[in-house]
């Protein structure tokens, strides 16, 4: 058996843990530089609004709704004590995504599902606070289907187990194909119009169809669905291929100056991840672009990719490699809205080879251990305690973020305070 | 720092370089008998997923010798039991009391005559959002009330 445990409207949820006051009343999230609503409470949905809300229409059109800016180092530390918990119960455990989680329940003589689950959901709900729905069945797919029935139909218990083929049946039969797990929107546009509309219908195609029209991810999800287990567990996330930094402006800048001190500051955020997991990259791409919400005239994208000599993570370095891109690149005129770095060709450090072209090697090592000593005392006295002067220190490029809750479990500065009065 | 940029791919062949230096001698004669250094995270959370911290605003538990601007450990996992000290909700605020039982009726008590206790009616409701087992006395930041209190002691 596997379960998919899965918390609700999570962002939301720990905004209301250490904001009380935010309970039972209608509120989004907002994403990154307040764009649009990427979480919302019930009540909020039951007001009508939607996923991707822009925030400039909801404050006219929804004045009473509480809004807060994403808070992803307070979404991070709780999802950690979530799946924490979760581990307690079940070790087996494959983290999916901010907020679900899957768990192998194979290696268990489980004799109620359901009564662990509950327990489970219980011990997450007092601990920390977050409201969690858990889908048990035969394999990863039906247990998303099942998490979405416990979600539906079951919110207050917040558990569904899938027990017998009975009941996998109808659960198949009531899952409209578009919300399977893993069929896109194409593929369901096409089965719908064949008159296969729900899962049931689609698990009762022949296999060789499905491998034919649907290649062999299809025909796994088929199999998923008729209680073959054949996704696998995915314990340690796949080493990262690239490590990118970008983020948009709060408004469009078209200064070059500005545009070079919001780049030095994301590679030295992608630089110190690179050193946090011991690799260094080979190749470096920078790009720039307008917002794609004007004019076809003012319209612009560029950058491109150069190969590193010698491999490397050194902030100082990768600053100047991207700088040099960046302006290569720029042209003036345009009203930029985003900046971007993307590190690839990612290895271990043990395994640079230095070039013969390299006259630098004595100053490189010397600055490795520089940028060591700096990350160990941003790792202690928090972030951006030692930058490079390059990032600039005015930062008129900085992120929106008007509605940020503060950080009450990673900063001592700014945990909740108790009224003795 | 000099980064040079070359627009010319070298040729494929590289050298490898030697940067580690290699030790010799004894190793410690310790590091078979290497422990653990204290660390009083263990010591306040039993729980550390379920445990947040808090600060106080103001005086009515000072009965426990808890004062204004002090730190709490607040641990959600345990269950509040007559006589705890525990951070509750009350119209949307933490709060910080005693939790009482008495009979059927439930309280939040101050530890201050200052201040009155709230009982848990139909109108006054309130949820208990975790238990205090440690809090943290800052001494540095009470020397000088100290001080004066036990300078009278020498006249």
């Amino acid at each position: 058996m596997y379960a998919l445990i899965d918390c609700n409207n999570f962002y939301v949820s720990c905004e209301r843990v250490f904001q009380p006051h935010l309970q039972d009343k209608a509120g989004v999230v907002l994403s990154n530089n307040d764009g649009c609503a990427i979480a919302r409470s019930q009540e909020a949905k039951d007001l009508g609004i939607k996923m991707g809300h822009p925030y400039f229409q909801l404050k006219d059109t929804h004045p009473h709704v509480w809004v807060r800016s994403s808070n992803y180092a307070l979404y991070q530390d709780m999802m950690y004590r979530v799946t924490s918990i979760i581990r307690n119960y079940f070790p087996d455990q494959e983290i999916y995504s901010i907020d679900e989680c899957f768990c192998d329940l194979r290696g268990f003589t489980v004799i109620d599902p359901l009564s662990l689950a509950a327990e489970l959901r219980s011990e997450i709900l007092n601990c920390t606070g977050i409201p969690v729905c858990i889908g048990v069945a035969r394999t990863k797919t039906l247990a998303k289907i099942a998490n979405r029935i416990a979600k539906k139909k079951y919110k207050d218990v917040g558990v569904f187990v899938l027990q017998s083929q009975e009941q996998e049946a109808k659960a198949l039969e009531a899952t409209e194909i578009g919300d399977v797990w893993g069929i896109g929107g194409r593929h369901a546009a096409r089965l719908r119009a064949m008159g296969i509309d729900n899962a049931g219908k689609f698990a009762r195609l022949p296999p060789d169809w499905v491998l034919k029209n649907m290649t062999i991810v299809g025909l796994r999800m088929w199999r998923e669905l008729n209680g073959e287990s054949c996704i696998p567990m995915e314990y340690v996330r796949k080493a990262k291929k690239g490590i990118g930094t970008s983020r948009s402006f709060g408004k469009p800048e078209s200064r070059l100056a500005v545009l070079l001190e919001a780049l030095a500051t994301y590679v030295s955020l992608a630089s110190a991840k690179l050193r946090s997991q011991n690799s260094v990259c080979g190749r470096v791409y920078v790009y720039a672009r307008t917002s794609d919400f004007v004019g076809e005239a003012e319209r612009f994208a560029c950058g491109f990719e150069v190969r590193l000599i010698t491999p490397t993570a050194n902030t100082g370095e990768l600053i100047k490699v991207a700088g040099w891109i960046l302006k290569k690149t720029f042209r003036d005129g345009y009203r930029y809205q985003k900046v971007g770095v993307l590190l690839s060709d990612i290895r271990p450090d043990t395994e640079v080879q230095q070039s013969l072209f390299d006259r630098s090697v004595k100053r490189r090592v010397r600055m490795a251990s520089a940028f060591r000593a700096m990350d160990s005392i941003n790792a202690r006295n928090g972030r951006d305690t030692v930058r490079v002067a390059a990032s600039g220190n005015e930062g008129k490029w900085t992120m929106k973020q008007d509605f940020r809750s503060k950080r009450y479990t990673t900063k001592l500065s700014e945990i909740i305070t108790v009224k003795a009065i | 720092m000099e980064v040079e940029i070359f627009t010319v791919k070298p040729s494929g062949r590289l050298i490898p370089l030697f940067g580690e230096r290699i030790h010799a001698g004894f190793e410690s004669p310790a590091t078979d008998y290497e422990e653990e250094r204290i660390d009083l995270n263990d010591y306040v959370s039993s729980y550390p997923e379920a445990t947040f911290y808090a600060r106080v605003i103001g005086d009515c538990m000072v009965g426990s010798g808890i004062f204004d601007g002090d730190l709490l450990v607040v641990n959600r996992s345990l269950t509040p039991s007559n006589g705890d000290v525990v951070v509750g909700v009350l119209d949307g605020d933490f709060i910080l009391r005693v939790y009482l039982k008495s009979g059927r009726d439930e309280y939040l008590m101050p530890d201050n005559p200052k201040y009155k206790p709230i009982k848990r009616t139909e109108c006054t409701q309130f949820q208990i959002w975790g238990v205090v087992p440690h809090t943290i006395l800052n001494q540095l930041n009470r020397k000088h009330v100290r001080a004066d209190r036990l300078q009278q002691f020498l006249r």
